[in-house]
C-alpha cells in the first residue's frame, strides 16, 4: 500500500508501523470518578470495522510522525491522512 | 541425431549452433530456440510423465501456460525442478532431465497407475487411505509422495545471487504484444514515464508467432520499428524476460526479471534473477490470451498440442511436431494456423471443425461438422480417429495434431484484488471484470480484442485512458492497418465418449472427474477445484479451468456464468523462493549492528551472541579454558572481587529535552521523575496502558530540561515509538523533544570494588569521583584522556560499586583499549553478556525474562513504585485487582536444597506434597544461572504469594527434561541484599 | 591534546574508499551533525535564527539546503539536521545549543550517522536495488529517511542521478557499506 503522507507525499507502507484504531488518541481522564471502566473501554472496546476505519500509523523509517490514516479495510483505499498531533489537538488534547 | 523436424525460416539464428542434452542424450539446436522447440526439431515428442497416472506426455503449449513439459534443468546445486521446456531458452551445454518417471521416460514402472485409473479418480486420496489411521504417516503418504509428483530439489544450497529492487513509473505496460507495444508508444510519446515488461526473451507477443498481420509492413519490421523508438526514449524502460506476476494495492506490481536464466551460469557477481516491485500510477494489462484445448479420448498423447502453439513453433522457431499434421478447431483461428503451417511447408492433412458451416480458410481438406474422437500412439501420436459429419469414422495418420477450443483472455492480474471476470458470449470466454484494480486498464487480447487491429486500437485507447488519469496530454500515434475479422467460434468443450478425456493435463483431471465431483456434491467451483485438484500446481489451470467449468455447467444444466469462475491469486507464474529471499540468506539474513568494542573483542577471541540485530560478546575465553562455564565463572568472580568491564552500548538511549521533559517522564514511567535533581539518575519502570510492565531503564537528569533515558537493548525501537505516541497523540502540547542517541555514545559498564580506583586513573585530573563527590546514582559530564567529552553514570546492574562511562562512539575502541591497559595492574577483566546475566540474577534484577509481557509492577515486587499521586501510562489499570493481587505471582529467588542440582528456567513450582497438575501450579522459574559466589545453581521465579513464602521448600518440575528438584524459596537478592556494595 | 585516536565507523583509522565499476564510495568522518528541534511556539523563530546562524533558509519537508559552511536537512516536523565540518567531539552541538538557547533543543548526532558518499553513473541503478524511494525523481536538494537494506538510513541527493550521500546508523555502517558494495558489483 501507499500512504499519502501529509508532509512528504506518497510513501510505501513498508516505512510505517501500524498501531490500530485512532480512538487510542481519546485517552480518558485519570481523575474521573469512573476512570477505571473508562480506561477499560478505551483499551479493550475498539472498533474493527469492515469498511472505513481511522487508524494510527507511525512513519518509523521516515519523519517519525504519527499519522491518522482513514482507510477502507475492505478495499485498502486510503481516504485521508492527517498528522496525529493535529487530530489530537482538534479533539482538545494538550498537555 | 539431426534436426529432422526443422523447417525453413523462423526467428532463430542458424549460425549459432548449441549443444544440449535431454535425459543424457545429446542434441543440437540454435540460438533463439527454447528447449521445447529444440527437442521438437530433433523429433523428441515424449518429454514427461503426468502427475498421477504417469501418462506419457509431450509439449502442449509454446509459452508459460505449459502444463506438461516440465523438466529438471541443470545439475548439481543449480538443478531446478519443474521448469517449463517451453520457456527455457536454449544455451550451449544445457542439461535437462525428465521428471516423475522410473526407471526411464519411455518405460515408467508407475505407469501401472494408468491401468488402475478407475481407482484413482478424483478424491481417491480421501476415500482410499482413510484407515487404519496410523498408516497415513508411515505408509500412505510416503507412498503417494513417491508415486505422484513433479521434480526433485537438488538438496543443495543455491549458489546464485538474487536481487530485489524498486522501480517507479507513470504507466506500467504488462505484455509487449501488439497492444502492449502500441500502448507503451502512445504513453511514451506523450511524455509519461513508461515501463514495458514482457515475460518472453523477445518482445512482440503473438506477432512473433503468427503470419503477417498488418498491411504494408511485416510483423517483424513493425515490432523492430516500435521497439527501436521505445528504446531510444529516456522515459521508457524495457524489461524483457520479466513476468509481472502480481497486482497489489495502489498500483504496486510484483515482477520477476530472469536476468541470467538464459545463461549456463550467471556472469560473476551478477544476479540470477531480480524481484522488482514496480510502483505505477496507471497500468495497462496487455497479457494476451491463452488457447484452450478440446477434450477427447486420449487427447494427451505426445504430439497433440494447441493449434496456436503449433503455429508459433512453425513461424518463430521453424519446427513442427510431425511431417503430417491435422488441426482440430471450433473457431476460425485454427484454420489460420493451418494456413500458416502449410506456408511453412508442413503437410496439413485436414482441418476438422465441429461446425457444420466451418469456413474454408486453409488450402487443405476441410472436415466440417466432424470431431476427433480418439488418438493412437502411446509414446507419440501416430493417428487420430475422426467422426465425420455423417457419423462415419475415419482414421487419419498424423504425427501432430493442433487443437483449438478458443482463447481465454489472460485476466489473472485483474483478479488479484478480488475482481471477478465476466463471461463474454461472443468469445465463449471470460474477460476482465468491470471493477478493475486501481489504475489498471486491460487491452488487446487480454481484454477480449482478438483481432490484430482490435488489439492495437484497444492498446492505444487504454494508454489514452491512462494518460487521462495522469492528467497528461496525449500525443496520438498512427495505427497500421491490419486484419480485423470478428472472431467466429462455436463453444465446444469436449467430444462425448466413454474414455478418459483430459481437461487439466498437469493434474490429470478428466471430464469424468468433473462429472464425478458433480455426482458427489462438489458443484461449487471452489469445491470442484479442491476435490479434483483442477487448476493447481505450476500452471494454475491456464489451459484447463474454463473447459472444466464448462463441463460442470453442462452436467448441472446451468450456464457458465451461473456456474462461476475461480479467481486468481498471485503469482501469475511460479516465483522461486530464492527470489523472495533475495540477499537475505545465510549470514546476510539480516543486517548486523556492531558495538564499538567489537573489533577489540574479536582480537580477544570473544564468543559472540546475537541480541536482536546486535552482536555482543558473550564471554571471553582465556587460554586453557575448555568450557564456557570456566570463563563465565571467572568473569563473575572478577567483577565481585576486583573490576570488570562490559560494553553496554546496545542499551537504547533517548535524548529528551524541553521545559516539560520531567512532566513527560512522569507520564511514561510509573514512578516519579519531577523531583529528580540535576546530576542524578533514577531507575524507571514503564508500563503499558493495561498495567503490564513494558520496559525498564534509567533516566539521568543532565539539566533541568534534559534527560537521557535508557531502554533495554531489545525494546529500544519500541520504547522510542511509544514515547513519540504519548507525545504526539496524547500530549501534543507538551514542550518535549526527543531523538535517539543509541549510536552516538560508546558506553561501558565498569563494575567491581576496584572500579573507582580504575576510573580515577581514567577521568581527567580535575574531576572528583569520590563517594562524596560522585555518590550512588550520580551522573554528569566529565572529560577523559585529556579533554575528550564523556558522560559518567554511577549506576549498577551487577550490585557492585559500578559506573557506566560513555564517550562519542568514534572513541569507543580507543576507550576499551585504554581501560584494559590502565586496569591491567588491578586485574581488569572484560565480561560478556553471560556474566552480565549471572551478576544480575545474583542481585535479583529483572530483565526481559521477568518483564515478559504478562507481569505487572506488583508481580515484579515494584507495586509500590506505581505512583497514585500522578497520572502515568498504565497507572489506572495497574490498580486492577488481578494485577495487584497480594496472592498473585511475585518475584523470588530459588536455590536447590542440594547444591549439586541444577535449576532450569521454565521449570514450574509446586508445593512439596502437591501433585504436579496445572491446578496446583504455583508459578515458574524465569531465569537461572550457576552462581560462582554461592557455589550453587540459582534462579529467579514468579511464585504465587512468593514474598510470603520465603524459606518454604518447593519442587521445581520441568517436563522438558523430566526433572524434579527440591528447592528453597529465598530473597531474589542473593548478593548484598542491603545494597551496601553499590553505595561504597 | 586528546590522547585517543578515533576509529571510523567502517572500522579503520582512515575513511574507507571503494571504487566499483563506475561508482565511487567514500566514507566521510569529517562532518559533524546536530539535530535541532523547535520548542513549541518557537517554530518560526527557529527558522529565522537558523537562517542567520547557518546562512541558509530552513528546508521544507523532504529537502535539504547547502550553505557555505553549514547544510540544513529536514528530519521531521520542526526538526532539522545541521551538518558542518567536524572540529571536535560535541563541538557543533554545543555551539548550536548556545546559539539556539530557549528556542530549540539540540542533540549531537555526529556519531549517530556515518555518511557514505556515492558518486558516478550507476548510482540510480544501485539505489533502485536498495531503496523504495523514487531515486530517479530525486533532484539535488532532496533528502529523505527510508530503509536501505532493511536499515533506516537518510538519503541525500547532491546531484540528480549521479551524486548521493547515504547516512547509515553508525552501528550498522559495516552492514550497509557491505550491501552497497555487493549490490554495486551485481549491476
Amino acid at each position: 500500500m501507499i500512504i499519502n503522507h501529509p508532509l512528504l507525499g506518497p510513501r510505501d507502507t513498508s516505512e510505517f508501523t501500524y498501531l490500530g484504531d485512532a480512538s487510542l488518541i481519546n485517552r480518558p481522564d485519570w481523575q474521573s470518578d469512573t476512570a477505571a471502566p473508562e480506561f477499560h473501554d478505551y483499551l479493550y472496546l475498539r472498533d474493527n470495522p469492515a469498511g472505513t476505519h481511522r487508524e494510527l500509523w507511525f512513519h518509523e523509517q521516515g519523519d517519525r510522525s504519527w499519522l491518522v490514516v482513514t482507510r477502507n479495510t475492505l478495499t485498502h483505499e486510503i481516504l485521508a491522512t492527517e498528522l496525529a498531533r493535529d487530530v489530537a489537538r482538534k479533539t482538545g488534547r494538550g498537555k | 541425431m539431426t534436426q529432422n523436424n526443422r523447417l525453413q525460416g523462423g526467428l532463430i539464428d542458424r549460425s549459432k549452433k548449441l549443444r544440449f542434452t535431454f535425459d543424457g542424450k545429446s542434441y543440437e539446436g540454435y540460438q533463439g530456440d527454447t528447449l521445447a522447440s529444440a527437442l521438437m526439431a530433433n523429433d523428441v515428442r515424449l518429454v514427461g510423465r503426468s502427475f498421477k497416472y504417469h501418462r506419457p506426455r509431450g509439449v502442449l503449449a509454446s509459452g508459460s501456460e505449459e502444463p506438461n513439459a516440465l523438466v529438471e534443468l541443470r545439475s548439481g546445486n543449480r538443478q531446478e525442478p519443474n521448469t517449463r521446456a517451453t520457456t527455457i531458452e536454449l544455451f550451449d551445454g544445457l542439461e535437462a532431465t525428465s521428471q516423475n518417471r522410473w526407471p526411464s521416460l519411455a518405460f515408467d514402472a508407475l505407469s501401472i497407475n494408468d491401468r488402475f485409473s478407475p481407482f484413482l479418480t478424483a478424491g481417491f486420496y480421501y476415500k482410499t487411505f482413510m484407515w487404519p489411521k496410523a498408516f497415513w504417516e508411515k505408509l500412505y503418504e510416503p507412498m503417494i509422495r513417491k508415486a505422484a509428483g513433479l521434480g526433485r530439489l537438488s538438496q543443495e544450497a543455491d549458489p546464485d545471487i538474487y536481487d530485489k529492487g524498486y522501480l517507479h513509473c507513470d504507466v506500467l505496460v504488462i505484455g509487449a504484444g501488439p497492444s502492449g507495444l502500441i500502448a507503451a508508444l502512445t504513453a511514451a510519446r506523450s511524455g509519461a514515464r513508461v515501463i514495458l515488461a514482457d515475460e518472453d526473451s523477445q518482445m512482440g507477443g503473438r506477432l512473433l508467432a503468427d503470419c503477417n498481420r498488418f498491411e504494408g509492413v511485416s510483423n517483424a519490421d513493425w515490432v523492430a520499428q516500435t521497439l527501436g523508438e521505445l528504446a531510444s526514449m529516456d522515459n521508457v524502460r524495457l524489461l524483457t524476460r520479466t513476468t509481472v506476476f502480481g497486482a497489489y494495492d495502489h498500483g504496486i506490481h510484483g515482477a520477476l526479471e530472469r536476468v541470467s536464466d538464459h545463461l549456463a551460469v550467471p556472469e560473476a557477481g551478477k544476479p540470477r534473477q531480480i524481484l522488482w516491485r514496480i510502483y505505477s500510477k496507471q497500468s495497462v494489462l496487455c497479457a494476451g490470451a491463452t488457447e484452450r484445448p478440446i477434450a477427447f479420448e486420449n487427447n494427451d498423447r505426445p504430439g497433440i498440442m494447441l493449434a496456436g502453439a503449433m503455429r508459433a513453433y512453425a513461424n518463430r522457431w521453424a519446427v513442427t511436431p510431425g511431417k503430417r499434421v491435422a488441426i482440430f478447431t471450433n473457431n476460425d483461428e485454427g484454420h489460420r494456423a493451418a494456413q500458416d503451417l502449410i506456408q511453412a511447408g508442413v503437410k496439413v492433412v485436414a482441418v476438422i471443425d465441429p461446425r457444420g458451416d466451418a469456413p474454408r480458410i486453409a488450402e487443405c481438406e476441410l472436415l466440417a461438422g466432424a470431431q476427433v474422437t480418439d488418438a493412437q500412439g502411446r509414446l507419440g501420436l501416430k493417428s487420430i480417429t475422426v467422426q465425420m459429419a455423417d457419423g462415419q469414422t475415419r482414421p487419419i495418420e498424423v504425427g501432430g495434431l493442433g487443437v483449438s477450443g478458443g482463447w481465454n483472455p489472460n485476466v489473472q492480474l485483474t483478479c488479484h484484488q478480488r475482481g471477478r471476470p465476466q463471461w463474454f458470449e461472443p468469445l465463449a470466454a471470460f474477460i476482465p471484470p468491470a471493477e478493475m484494480p486501481t489504475g489498471m486498464v486491460a487491452a488487446g487480447a487480454a481484454a477480449g480484442n482478438l483481432t490484430s487491429f482490435g488489439a492495437i486500437a484497444s492498446g492505444t485507447n487504454a494508454a489514452l485512458a491512462a494518460l487521462d488519469g495522469l492528467g497528461i496530454k496525449a500525443c496520438p500515434v498512427d495505427l497500421p492497418k491490419g486484419e480485423d475479422n470478428a472472431i467466429s467460434i462455436m463453444p465446444f468443450w469436449h467430444v462425448p465418449g466413454k474414455g478418459r478425456a483430459w481437461l487439466d493435463f498437469q493434474n490429470d483431471v478428466t471430464v469424468k472427474d468433473v462429472k464425478l465431483a458433480e455426482q458427489e456434491g462438489f458443484r461449487s467451483v471452489e469445491h470442484l477445484k479442491r476435490y479434483t485438484t483442477l487448476g493447481m500446481a505450476t500452471d494454475q489451470g491456464k489451459t484447463a479451468n474454463v473447459g472444466a467449468l464448462a463441463v460442470m455447467a453442462e452436467v448441472t444444466g446451468k450456464s457458465i456464468p451461473e456456474t462461476g469462475t475461480t479467481i486468481f491469486r498471485p503469482p501469475y507464474t511460479p516465483v522461486a523462493m530464492g527470489a523472495w529471499a533475495g540477499r537475505s540468506v545465510g549470514k546476510e539474513f539480516k543486517p548486523t549492528r556492531l558495538t564499538p568494542s567489537h573489533q577489540w573483542a574479536e582480537e580477544q577471541g570473544a564468543v559472540f551472541v546475537e541480541v536482536g540485530p546486535w552482536l555482543r560478546a558473550q564471554w571471553f575465553p582465556k587460554a586453557g579454558e575448555t568450557h564456557w562455564r570456566e570463563s563465565v565463572d571467572r568473569e563473575v568472580l572478577a567483577v565481585r572481587s576486583g573490576v570488570g568491564v562490559c560494553d553496554v552500548t546496545t542499551l537504547g538511549k533517548i535524548d529528551v529535552q524541553g521545559a516539560d521533559a520531567a512532566v513527560f517522564l512522569n507520564k511514561i514511567y510509573c514512578n516519579g521523575f519531577a523531583k529528580l535533581p540535576v546530576g542524578k539518575t533514577r531507575y524507571g519502570l514503564m508500563l503499558r496502558e493495561d498495567g503490564i510492565a513494558m520496559d525498564d531503564g534509567t533516566a539521568a537528569r543532565l539539566a533541568e530540561d534534559n534527560f537521557v533515558v535508557t531502554t533495554t537493548t531489545a525494546n529500544a525501537v519500541g520504547v522510542y515509538r511509544h514515547m513519540e505516541f504519548v507525545h504526539q497523540c496524547l500530549f501534543p502540547d507538551m514542550d518535549v523533544q526527543m531523538i535517539s542517541t543509541t549510536d552516538a555514545w560508546a558506553q561501558y559498564a565498569i563494575a567491581g570494588p576496584k572500579s573507582r580506583e580504575l576510573l580515577q586513573k581514567i577521568v581527567d585530573d580535575n574531576i572528583d569521583i569520590s563517594n562524596e563527590g560522585f555518590p550512588f546514582m550520580a551522573c554528569g559530564e566529565v572529560t577523559i584522556a585529556n579533554g575528550i567529552p564523556a558522560r559518567l553514570f554511577r549506576i549498577s546492574f551487577s550490585g557492585e560499586l559500578a559506573y557506566e562511562l560513555a564517550v562519542p562512539t568514534r572513541y569507543g575502541d580507543a576507550l576499551i583499549r585504554h581501560l584494559m591497559e590502565v586496569g591491567k595492574p588491578m586485574g581488569i577483566t572484560p565480561y560478556g553478556t553471560e556474566a552480565l546475566g549471572v551478576l544480575r540474577i545474583e542481585k535479583g534484577h529483572a530483565t526481559g525474562n521477568e518483564l515478559n509481557g504478562t507481569t505487572s509492577a506488583h508481580n515484579l515486587g515494584m507495586g509500590r513504585m506505581v505512583s497514585t499521586k500522578k497520572d502515568s501510562i498504565g497507572s489506572t489499570l495497574s490498580a486492577r485487582e488481578a494485577l495487584s493481587d497480594p496472592d498473585g505471582l511475585s518475584l523470588v529467588g530459588i536455590q536447590p536444597v542440594n547444591n549439586t542440582e541444577i535449576v532450569l528456567a521454565g521449570g514450574h513450582v509446586f508445593d512439596e506434597n502437591a501433585q504436579h497438575l496445572p491446578e496446583n501450579d504455583l508459578g515458574y522459574v524465569t531465569s537461572a544461572a550457576y552462581s560462582p559466589n554461592l557455589s550453587s545453581s540459582i534462579g529467579l521465579a514468579l511464585v504465587k504469594r512468593g514474598a510470603q513464602r520465603l524459606g518454604e521448600t518447593v519442587h521445581i518440575v520441568s517436563p522438558v527434561d523430566d526433572s524434579n528438584i527440591k528447592a528453597t524459596l529465598v530473597s531474589a537478592h542473593f548478593v548484598d541484599p542491603e545494597g551496601e556494595r553499590l553505595r561504597a | 591534546m586528546r590522547d585517543f585516536v578515533a576509529k571510523t565507523a567502517i572500522g579503520g583509522t582512515e575513511p574507507k574508499q571503494d571504487v566499483v565499476g563506475t561508482l565511487t564510495f567514500q566514507e566521510r568522518e569529517d562532518v559533524a551533525l546536530a539535530s535541532v528541534s523547535a520548542r513549541p511556539g518557537q517554530e518560526e523563530a527557529l527558522k529565522t535564527k537558523l537562517h542567520s546562524v547557518c546562512g541558509i533558509a530552513a528546508p521544507d519537508a523532504g529537502q535539504w539546503k547547502k550553505g557555505e559552511t553549514s547544510s540544513l536537512h529536514w528530519l521531521g516536523p520542526d526538526q532539522y539536521l545541521c551538518e558542518e565540518a567536524y572540529t571536535g567531539p560535541l563541538e557543533l552541538a554545543r555551539r548550536m545549543a548556545t546559539e539556539l538557547d530557549g528556542i530549540a533543543s539540540v542533540t549531537d548526532q555526529s556519531d549517530v550517522f556515518t555518511r557514505i558518499d556515492m558518486t558516478g553513473p550507476g548510482a540510480i541503478d544501485l539505489l533502485q536495488r536498495l531503496t523504495v524511494l523514487d531515486v530517479e525523481q530525486m533532484q539535488a536538494g532532496a533528502f529523505n529517511r527510508s530503509a536501505i537494506h532493511h536499515v533506516g538510513c537518510l538519503l541525500r541527493c547532491n546531484e540528480a542521478g549521479a551524486d548521493f550521500s547515504v547516512y547509515a546508523p553508525r552501528s550498522y555502517a559495516i552492514s550497509v557499506h557491505h550491501a552497497l558494495i555487493e549490490v554495486a558489483k551485481a549491476l
